[in-house]
């Protein structure tokens, strides 16, 4: 992993300061003393006691060590927006138990979430939801908004994160006056507001072109080489996952294969039958190619 | 997530949607600016009404000469209702010794001192209703006998000639002094109409009187007050030439001097009487005043305000609930950036907060551009009856206070559901 070497067009190695400066020693993956999160036994169930009752997780182990670049990949319907969304404190487990740099999570109310959410992830969608009526800059401030950082410091890295993302001349720009790229790097400046250890990154290539989304891959290959963050990125693309340091494959709401043995498979939950329609709910977001992200 | 943030967010929504901003807003605006307009006439015509009041002799205390009540007999005099008096009620007419007369007035007039500005004898309503002749020309007017306090009081302005001197009333002189209106239907010009003569018909019996004065149409009058344009004042010692005796009085009006405490001035004169009628076994002098009619009248303007701000305060419930209605819109619109917003660490309470600004932002917005609109509306109204008021404080406070009330009332429901939305699936929400 040690050859990647990805640089912008027209933008040679300019636009993150201390790329020089990589430590390749960093992030190395099984590290089990470096766990950033770790989940034991997560069932995930949807229309608990009625008729319609379907689970999709049926006790999932899952696990991410600090510096890794872990791809989650599976068809529609495997499980794996289930997954991210149990990941991102976006949904709580029906049951196990899921510790987030040692902090049981679980435990947290919803407000409390919100708060440890806006700390410690950072998320990154395939239709970028940008909120479309306010600038590049102001999208960018929103999470530090929420996590009660002051008006000055959280322009001042608002626009340094702009500036990193190479999009520093945009930033007064409206979403819907951006291509889908550098709607996707503002997205990104956005994910990296608060400097959360963890990004998740749902798809995020899905909706730009080829050459764009190579871009963008390059860029969370940075991100992960020199400034250690610890990226998980839910695709289809089984070409973008084999770049990354684990390969984490899901089927049917089972990970079939990319966690060690250490954390093994607990076995089919008593309640409930287990999902096996892809077609199910949970089906991912359709692609919106021309760009979203107007709420 | 600060109010701050919260009001530059609704404000950039507001900017969003400018053509459903407006419509919205118009509901608001309709409301509150037809609150403050009423407001503002009824302070207008409230403030117009009492200053007529207060000049007219609001203050006056009355003193009525009434029967003395008998032995045992329940004093019927003491009634609160000063007009029930006027119009004779209140037991057997007094005779003519017992009546009050010139020497009493002086007599009060000596007691009470600088406490009162003066006995006005004489009607601002007018009086007998008689035709002035001069030869072929008629002009019917109402003649007042009145006295020089009384001309004073009343601010009888003269414009041609000169007023009622001690003179003309010691002399019992026939002068009379015309308005401008009765001048310029008499005669040709104020020179023909100072010292021309005119007979007074009233009704049969006929006598002739010396135009000394012309005097200005009374227009502080307001709503109240009639014009004096059909008056006619002649000395109250000439009343005789009339057919009728005007020299003793069962009532007569004292006004206290400004500044006085009317409580204080009234118990004072009510010993001066009582020391003038000790001797008199059948009649006494009681006083009464008008605070408690005027009292009762202003509450009645103010209720009557009150009343029609409440009719046009229904269409601010319109108004709030077509805010609502705009609110939840907008919620459904925006699932998707509460999703969002949710996702990026935006708890409950803040999502609530924003929506709920914002129903309030358009709301205030809406109350200050009715408060121009309305107070536009009422200062231009006042004009056409009264000197220009401006919306009372109060009223623009009240309506700005309603108008953000009305914003967090009916923005709390939209703004709850915003809060209560689940974070994936408003993040799905296409």
């Amino acid at each position: 992993m040690t050859g990647y070497e990805y640089n912008l067009p027209g933008q040679p190695g300019a636009w993150l300061p201390g790329q020089s400066g990589a430590d390749p020693t960093l992030a190395l993956p099984g590290a089990a003393s470096n766990r950033l999160l770790d989940m034991r036994g997560i069932v995930k169930s949807f229309n608990v006691g009625a008729e319609s009752h379907i689970t999709i997780l049926p006790g999932v182990n899952f696990h991410v060590d600090r510096g890794e670049f872990v791809s989650v990949v599976g068809a529609s319907g495997s499980g794996k927006t289930t997954l991210m969304n149990i990941i991102g404190l976006l949904d709580r487990a029906n049951q196990g138990s899921y510790t987030f740099d040692g902090e049981d999570i679980m435990q947290l109310d919803d407000d409390d979430l919100a708060f440890y959410r806006s700390q410690n992830i950072g998320f990154i969608f395939q239709s970028f939801n940008l909120i479309g009526r306010i600038s590049a800059l102001k999208n960018v401030e929103m999470p530090m908004m929420y996590a009660g950082i002051n008006v000055k410091e959280r322009r001042e890295r608002a626009e340094h994160l702009l500036e990193q993302m190479g999009i520093a001349d945009r930033m007064m720009h409206n979403p819907v006056q951006l291509s889908g790229g550098q709607k996707q790097r503002v997205a990104i400046a956005r994910a990296l507001a608060n400097d959360p250890p963890l990004l998740l990154a749902d798809e995020p290539t899905g909706a730009l072109d080829s050459q764009t989304g190579r871009m963008v891959m390059d860029l969370f290959h940075q991100l992960n080489r020199e400034q250690n963050k610890t990226i998980v990125f839910i695709t289809h693309n089984s070409e973008l996952a084999a770049e990354t340091t684990r390969v984490v494959t899901m089927v049917d709401g089972r990970i079939v294969s990319g966690e060690d043995a250490a954390t093994p498979y607990l076995g089919a939950p008593a309640a409930g039958p287990v999902a096996t329609s892809p077609t199910s709910v949970l089906a991912p977001p359709a692609a919106t190619p021309q760009g979203g992200g107007q709420a | 997530m600060n109010i701050r943030e919260s009001i530059s967010l609704a404000f950039s929504s507001l900017r969003t949607n400018k053509m459903r901003s407006f419509l919205t807003l118009l509901g608001i605006i309709v409301g509150i600016s037809s609150v403050i307009a009423i407001l503002t006439l009824g302070h207008a015509l409230k403030m117009q009404t009492t200053q007529s009041i207060v000049s007219s002799g609001a203050n006056d205390l009355m003193v009525q000469v009434t029967e003395r009540p008998k032995e045992g007999e329940e004093d019927t005099s003491t009634s609160n209702d000063p007009y029930a008096a006027m119009y004779g009620g209140g037991g057997a007419a007094p005779d003519e010794a017992s009546k009050l007369d010139v020497d009493d007035i002086q007599r009060i007039k000596d007691a009470m001192g600088d406490k009162i500005s003066g006995v006005p004898v004489g009607s601002a309503y007018g009086g007998m209703g008689v035709t002035l002749y001069n030869g072929e020309r008629s002009q019917s007017a109402s003649v007042s006998p009145v006295n020089l306090d009384f001309l004073e009081l009343e601010k009888v302005n003269i414009t041609y000639g000169r007023t009622m001197t001690q003179t003309d009333i010691d002399h019992r002189r026939p002068v009379i002094l015309i308005s401008e209106s009765q001048m310029f239907s008499l005669f040709d010009s104020p020179e023909d109409a100072i010292g021309g003569e005119v007979e007074l018909d009233a009704q049969g019996s006929s006598s002739s009187a010396v135009v000394v004065g012309v005097f200005a149409p009374n227009t502080s009058g307001g709503l109240l007050l009639s014009s004096t344009d059909d008056i006619t004042y002649t000395p109250y010692t000439n009343s005789g030439a009339l057919g009728y005796k005007e020299e003793s009085w069962a009532s007569l009006t004292v006004r206290p001097a400004e500044g006085q405490d009317l409580v204080q001035v009234k118990s004072q004169l009510q010993a001066v009487l009582t020391g003038m009628y000790r001797s008199n076994e059948n009649f006494h002098a009681e006083i009464q005043d008008f605070q408690a009619s005027t009292d009762a009248f202003n509450q009645v303007l103010d209720g009557i305000s009150a009343a029609i701000s409440a009719i046009a305060g229904i269409s601010l419930l319109v108004g709030g609930i077509g805010v609502m209605n705009i609110m939840l819109v907008t919620v459904t619109e925006r699932t998707r950036e509460i999703g969002v917003r949710k996702a990026l660490g935006a708890t409950r309470g803040a999502i609530r907060l924003q929506f709920v600004i914002e129903a309030m932002m358009v709301c205030l917005v809406g109350g200050v551009i009715g408060v121009l609109l309305g107070g536009a509306l009422g200062i231009f109204g006042s004009t056409f009856f009264s000197e220009m008021t401006f919306p009372p404080l109060s009223a623009v406070l009240l309506a700005l206070g309603f108008s953000l009330g009305i914003g967090l009332f009916f923005g709390y429901y939209p703004a709850n559901k915003a809060a209560k939305l689940d974070p994936i699936d408003a993040l799905r929400h296409e």
